[in-house]
């Protein structure tokens, strides 16, 4: 897995999939995506920042919006000789990030931009706090695990 | 992406930390001297983590949100 503890994404997911590589009996490493410095690169490389992972996490892009970033979490399931199986990136299908956090953070009317982002920055806070984030990190569970059953079914996507 | 070729090899893998050698980590003052998405957005977080991986999520916020 690679994780940073700053991502709400990882917050919500990482507890959860630690769960569930010990209930399932699936060995877990996490790694860390950056090193001292915050990566915002589009196309990381241990060029730029050979104290990171970014060559793991070049591998595992999230292609998006006509951009490549480097969404986390991301979960790498692995046979016990390391053949690819399935990833899981970021957030479950079900959570509409871009939208419900894009209005959230919105500026309002009468709103300034540093009253927006206090406001963004509580109301996020709260909303990783509702039962919703429960609600997500229980979709991510269920989509890792109707993946891997697929594969074991009919095999991999490619 | 020609995923039968990764630099995940059994070495790097092994270099990997545990949940728990992660929630440690985390915590740590080197942890801390990195750079986060945002100024000050490295926070403690080992108490909540391990409680939502040993017992499920919490029903309300138990934690203040400083070591959410």
């Amino acid at each position: 897995m690679i994780a940073e503890e700053w991502s709400s994404d990882c917050r919500r997911d990482v507890p959860m999939l630690a769960r569930l590589a010990a209930t399932g009996g699936l060995e877990l490493r996490i790694f860390r995506r950056d090193g001292q410095k915050f990566s915002a690169s589009h196309h990381p490389t241990l060029a730029e920042a050979p104290d990171s992972n970014a060559d793991i996490m070049a591998e595992f892009l999230n292609s998006k919006n006509g951009q490549t970033w480097q969404s986390i979490p991301v979960a790498v399931f692995y046979t016990m000789n390391l053949e690819y199986l399935y990833h899981y990136t970021e957030y479950p299908a079900i959570y509409h990030k871009d939208r419900v956090v894009g209005q959230i953070r919105a500026v309002r009317a009468g709103e300034s931009k540093d009253d927006a982002r206090a406001r963004g920055d509580r109301e996020f806070m709260e909303l990783q706090q509702s039962p919703f984030f429960r609600v997500w990190s229980a979709a991510c569970a269920d989509e890792i695990l109707s993946a891997l059953h697929e594969r074991l079914l009919v095999g991999s996507l490619g | 992406m020609d995923r039968t070729k990764s630099v995940v090899t059994p070495q790097r893998f092994a270099t990997g930390m545990t949940f728990d050698q992660y929630v440690a980590y985390v915590a740590t003052p080197e942890n801390f001297k990195r750079e986060g998405s945002a100024p000050a957005t490295r926070r403690c977080g080992s108490t909540t983590r391990r409680r939502r991986r040993s017992s499920g999520w919490p029903a309300a916020p138990t934690v203040p949100p400083k070591c959410w």
